[in-house]
């Protein structure tokens, strides 16, 4: 059985199509690329994965069962923007995750806040932006989730930040569990990839295995992105 | 689950609220303090000083009125942050159901708005006491035991079962009154958030005010179908309320209808949450 099924994904935005009968299945232990331009569904469609939006038509299935309480309790989901309260301090959120995340691994989430030079007992509202997406990935990457949806993690951080973030992806991510990794930036992700999706304009327009592919084709799948998308 | 999101939205509402139950209880208390001072030591005249403190401790007892105002402020702010800000990614992405992310919304909301109600009660008990305490005295004692009368003059009026029955009745109804307010303002702030694309809490207080005079004419229907609308029109007689079927009658019928209306703002809430979520 697939961990992920997305059946015939209509989502409309009053007449704005997001995404056009939208098809998707992915096994347990990969990491995959959701590949796209600005506006093309991505975050659409993990937002629909992650039980933030309901589809307008179609369906979604996750370990076999549509997203509900369930399935949020094996999803982890990093969006784009951070949801932290700033008066919080880590301590409060590694709590908040503990209290509602049965996954949650508490100890390695403070073994990588360490790494990160982070003490548990600073405010939120003193930590930089950047410094918060990393708590954020961190709170997120120490579950022991099934499916990891992680929307544009790298945009608009600096390479080291960069590599810092895929080091954290590939290094906790478990064998049984697949991450799916929504961007546009292909090149800083390609090597990380196992499987690559493009999506364009609401519709699937190509799937591989990123290895493969390179090795059959010769070029890279970021090559191959900048002929499809050429403007 | 339910619990811990109790625990956290009773936090979250505390930390809020904490420095205007601390700040209505520093003015009041200190105005009537210093207006207690002043008034022994410049008894009989007419001063400056005087005017000023009187219009410190008159700011103070409009402060104990508008705390309750400012704190459905706060329970309302809380509720939009946390489901329609960015806070709403991680609300909506915890393994609940939309209905126990609700509940805990609004029970919390109205406990800690009845919670604000019994502060101003007494703090405004207090800086009465305060105030009318004699010379030497700091707490004028009698207040208490008069209180302490009133008290035991209604519960002794409260002998027959009638009566109790419309006290119950009364109590139900503000109860739920206090609920069907917390919850129309969240349906109002919803369809606010999640129609507009920019100006949504504006529209959220239209929205507010529209549906708001629905509910007013859906009660008012209600009660004229218990009564006959020319009862309602005319309003009710002394001879009217003479009669305990009347009032029970009356009661009944706004009890009804706020269940009624309540239920069905709830279950919409719970509709546009679960369907049309839609976070920026």
């Amino acid at each position: 059985m697939a961990l992920l099924d997305c059946l015939n994904l209509y989502k409309n935005y009053g007449n704005v199509l997001a995404l056009n009968n939208f098809n998707l299945s992915l096994e347990s232990g990969k990491i995959v690329g959701l590949l796209g331009p600005n506006g093309s569904g991505k975050t659409t469609l993990i937002k629909l994965i992650a039980g933030l939006l309901a589809p307008t038509e179609g369906a979604i299935f996750i370990d076999g069962k549509m997203p509900g309480p369930e399935t949020k309790a094996i999803v982890s989901y990093l969006p784009e923007r951070t949801y932290f309260s700033d008066w919080m301090r880590v301590n409060d959120l590694i709590e908040f995750f503990s209290d509602f995340y049965a996954d949650f691994d508490r100890e390695k989430a403070i073994e990588m806040l360490t790494r990160l030079q982070i003490t548990p007992e600073r405010k939120l509202k003193e930590l930089s932006k950047g410094t918060k997406e990393k708590v954020q990935l961190v709170l997120v990457m120490a579950r022991r989730a099934k499916l990891y949806l992680l929307d544009e993690p790298i945009a608009g951080v600096d390479p080291a930040s960069r590599d810092y973030i895929l080091d954290t992806i590939i290094s906790n991510y478990k064998e049984n569990s697949t991450v799916l990794i929504s961007t546009h930036l292909i090149y800083d992700v390609e090597q990380t990839l196992d499987d690559f999706v493009f999506i364009k304009n609401g519709s699937m327009l190509l799937t591989g295995n990123a290895k493969e592919y390179r090795e059959q084709n010769g070029q890279t799948v970021d090559a191959l992105f900048r002929e499809m998308f050429r403007v | 689950m339910f619990g811990k999101l109790l625990k956290y939205e009773f936090k979250a509402l505390f930390r809020k609220c904490v420095s205007i139950f601390l700040l209505i209880v520093a003015v009041t208390l200190g105005s009537a303090v210093i207006t207690k001072l002043t008034g022994s030591l410049f008894s009989g005249e007419v001063n400056i000083l005087g005017s000023i403190f009187s219009l410190i401790s008159g700011i103070s007892f409009i402060l104990i009125a508008a705390s309750t105002f400012i704190v459905l402020v706060l329970i309302i702010n809380r509720f939009y942050t946390n489901f329609f800000k960015d806070e709403g990614y991680l609300t909506f992405t915890l393994p609940v159901k939309v209905t126990q992310l609700y509940n805990a919304k609004l029970l919390a909301g109205a406990i800690v708005l009845l919670f604000s109600a019994v502060v101003s009660v007494i703090v405004f008990i207090l800086s009465l006491m305060i105030i009318s305490s004699e010379r030497g005295q700091f707490l004028n004692m009698a207040i208490i035991n008069e209180i302490g009368k009133a008290i035991k003059e209604i519960t002794g009026y409260i002998k027959s079962f009638e009566v109790l029955l419309i006290v119950i009745e009364i109590i139900v109804y503000l109860v739920l009154t206090s609920l069907y307010s917390i919850i129309l303002f969240y349906l109002s702030f919803t369809i606010g958030a999640i129609s507009a694309k920019k100006h949504k809490v504006a529209l959220g207080v239209g929205v507010y005010y529209g549906i708001n005079i629905a509910c007013q004419f859906v009660t008012s229907l209600i009660a004229g179908a218990f009564f006959g609308t020319a009862a309602i029109n005319a309003g009710l007689t002394n001879a009217d309320l003479d009669s305990m079927v009347t009032v029970h009658s009356f009661l009944l019928a706004m009890i009804f209808a706020a269940a009624l209306i309540a239920t069905v703002l709830y279950i919409f809430n719970i509709k546009l949450l679960k369907n049309k979520l839609n976070l920026d």
